[in-house]
């Protein structure tokens, strides 16, 4: 597990997709490739989903672990 | 053809152009089927409806706003979804019906009442940047000519496949109501139109076939 | 991190989200539509649809001149309106459907009609019709003029038809396309009676500048004084007409401060001086001109641009300075033998011989 400090945080919990992915993409845009996001998600749909999405724009998914309440916590690294 | 009356099944990103291009086209009365409300998310490829229709029923609206635009039309609202077991009863004294739905399922259950209502439906779809249009006669072919049996449980689909432009749905409704008013095709052949809106723009329009016993389009009794 | 774009506001992310989701729009797509306005030039009911799209996709819009038709009525239309003034009427129906499509944006692009349309403010739109087929071209900054007047020919004005809102949303999609970056600089599309979509085909643009001959003589008098250095300068656009500036070539300066990141010399490579080029955009800027072409010379070489060149004129595969030409002239002891007019177009530059006259 990278100790990496991630760039920005975002808390998408209270979201339902799509815009759990639309709040991902938008911070993604405010960082540079390279950097690494971490993503606080809830529910089934997003946590398939949200990886799947930042995959398909180019993103690397490093970890999406489970925090035990239910949420998970996704860690993403900026392609491009 | 001569449309007099046409029913409009799904108010959203296909059925408002569609509306306004049969309502300009002169066809005499509309029915619109709609059993969703109006979402902000809606409104750039929805024009009907309007910053403070958010929350209203969108087949409700939809009708109000054609009837401001077009005084001698006949609007009817049906404020629910259509469903396997309403939707031959809805479309039955219609010319014609334009798909404005947005599930695969109810795709499929429009194509299928075709053949027993005897309704001739124009399928439409759009997608991220592409947009598809065709339309389905009673003798076929239908959906399930084109595409086989409806996919299963599908994976979630990517959130980013749920991204589409306004004005590409606007693309699929119009040209879904020319081929309603105009586009009678030879028996037993269809064609499907596929704009692709990326880059150097691309448009394929493909003939289909229908498949000998194919049960989507085979004639039946109308059921009941 | 210094001032970056403007944030999405809360309604705006909601509002937006399908189209902020798209691959390659995001949030950057979005603000660039909400920055760039389209002026329609013409009523109509095609216009009018596409004034909605946009106007609903968060593109300011403005016009369009005139009264509101009897064929007009539609998504920002009533039967009421018929009659009023049209600019009026639709500023009023836009800000119900959306505040953004409102405001007054950064700059202003253009739907026209054809065929006297295609002179208008880029990005454009021209909508119209040939014979029974409608037909759309759109425009970008890059585009070729000569090109689109080319494809202008044989239009006629749009009329009122079964196909308008088809046509409008084309029109409305066209534009977008334009502000997103999605386009190439010139596309166009015909529709049929019966609703069928064709693309049209664009021949690859071997025209050439629009330079005045005096104004080109000047220019490479230019590039012949500085032999064997490579002369270099500007040609700039103006209501006026045409005209050459002169520019310094600094590489020398800039290879004697950093030999390492400048290793080449004034005889094989140029530059211009950040502080001079800064000030002539400025002074274009101020004059209302627009840079036409950077110009330079191959002493003892090909007129044609070299693997440097075109690295520094599109580094990373995106020109640098979008719209504008390269003129890279080639010299011969002294003598100005042949030249050649590159353009960028579909992810290359494409290079056409221009005759020197003598």
């Amino acid at each position: 597990m990278s100790g990496e400090s991630p760039a920005a945080v975002v808390d998408i919990r209270g979201e339902v997709c799509p815009m759990t992915y639309v709040r991902t993409k938008l911070a993604l845009e405010t960082l540079r490739a390279g950097d690494v996001l971490e993503v606080h998600l809830r529910g089934d749909e997003p946590r398939r989903n949200v990886p799947a999405s930042a995959q398909d724009d180019g993103h690397a998914v490093l970890s999406l672990v489970p925090q035990g309440d239910g949420s998970y916590v996704l860690r993403l690294r900026k392609g491009g | 053809m001569e449309a007099n009356a046409a029913i409009v099944i799904g108010l959203g990103g296909l059925g408002c152009p569609a509306a306004l291009a049969l309502a300009q086209a002169g066809v005499r009365q509309l029915t619109l089927v709609d059993g969703d409300t109006v979402e902000l998310s809606n409104l750039p490829r929805q024009p009907w409806y309007r910053t403070a229709d958010v929350g209203q029923s969108k087949a409700r609206v939809a009708a109000a706003r054609l009837q401001q635009a077009f005084p001698g039309l006949s609007v009817r609202v049906v404020a629910a979804h259509a469903r396997p077991d309403t939707v031959g009863a809805l479309m039955r004294g219609h010319d014609v019906a334009i798909d404005g739905t947005d599930s695969v399922a109810a795709k499929y259950f429009l194509s299928d009442a075709v053949a027993h209502t005897g309704v001739p439906l124009v399928f439409g779809g759009v997608v991220q940047f592409e947009a598809r249009a065709f339309r389905i006669a009673p003798g076929g072919p239908c959906l399930r000519c084109l595409f086989g049996e409806p996919p299963g449980e599908e994976e979630v689909p990517t959130c980013s496949r749920a991204g589409v432009l306004g004005a590409l749905a606007g693309v699929a409704g119009g040209l879904q109501a020319r081929l309603a008013l105009e586009g009678s095709e030879a028996p037993g052949r269809a064609r499907l139109h596929v704009l692709d809106a990326r880059g150097d723009l691309r448009v394929r329009t493909l003939t289909i076939q229908r498949v000998p016993g194919c049960p989507g389009c085979s004639p039946r009794r109308s059921a009941g | 991190m210094g001032s970056g774009p403007v944030a999405l506001r809360e309604d705006q992310v909601q509002r937006y989200s399908r189209t902020i989701l798209l691959r390659g729009v995001g949030g950057a797509g979005q603000r660039a539509l909400l920055q760039t306005g389209a002026r329609l030039l013409s009523g109509g009911p095609a216009f009018l649809t596409a004034a909605a799209y946009l106007g609903a996709g968060g593109t300011p819009v403005e016009g369009p001149p005139g009264l509101v038709g009897p064929d007009e009525a539609g998504f920002l239309v009533e039967a009421r309106d018929v009659g009023q003034a049209a600019a009026p009427t639709l500023q009023r129906a836009l800000l119900r459907l959306n505040e953004d499509a409102v405001v007054q944006p950064r700059a202003f692009g253009s739907l026209a009609a054809l065929p006297d349309g295609g002179g208008s403010p880029r990005p454009l739109v021209a909508l119209g019709r040939r014979g029974d087929h409608v037909v759309l071209l759109g425009a970008g900054v890059e585009a070729c003029g000569d090109c689109l007047a080319q494809l202008c020919q044989g239009t006629q004005a749009p009329v009122a038809g079964p196909d308008a809102v088809q046509a409008g949303a084309l029109a409305a999609l066209l534009f977008q396309r334009l502000v997103l970056g999605l386009a190439p600089p010139l596309s166009g599309l015909v529709v049929s009676p019966g609703g069928e979509m064709q693309v049209l085909p664009l021949p690859e643009c071997r025209h050439g500048p629009r330079l005045a001959a005096a104004v080109l003589a000047e220019a490479v008098r230019h590039l012949e004084a500085c032999y064997p250095e490579e002369g270099c300068g500007v040609v700039l656009e103006g209501a006026a007409g045409t005209r050459w500036v002169a520019l310094p070539n600094a590489y020398a300066a800039w290879a004697a401060r950093d030999p390492d990141a400048f290793p080449r010399d004034a005889r094989s490579a140029f530059l211009f001086e950040p502080a001079q080029w800064l000030a002539l955009l400025k002074e274009a800027d101020a004059r209302a001109e627009k840079l036409l072409c950077v110009v330079h010379a191959h002493p003892d070489g090909q007129p044609a641009l070299s693997a440097e060149d075109t690295a520094q004129a599109a580094p990373g595969g995106q020109p640098l300075l979008p719209g504008v030409a390269y003129l890279v002239v080639a010299i011969q002891q002294g003598r100005a033998t042949a030249a050649a007019w590159a353009r960028w177009q579909a992810g290359r530059f494409v290079e056409v011989p221009l005759p020197l006259l003598r």
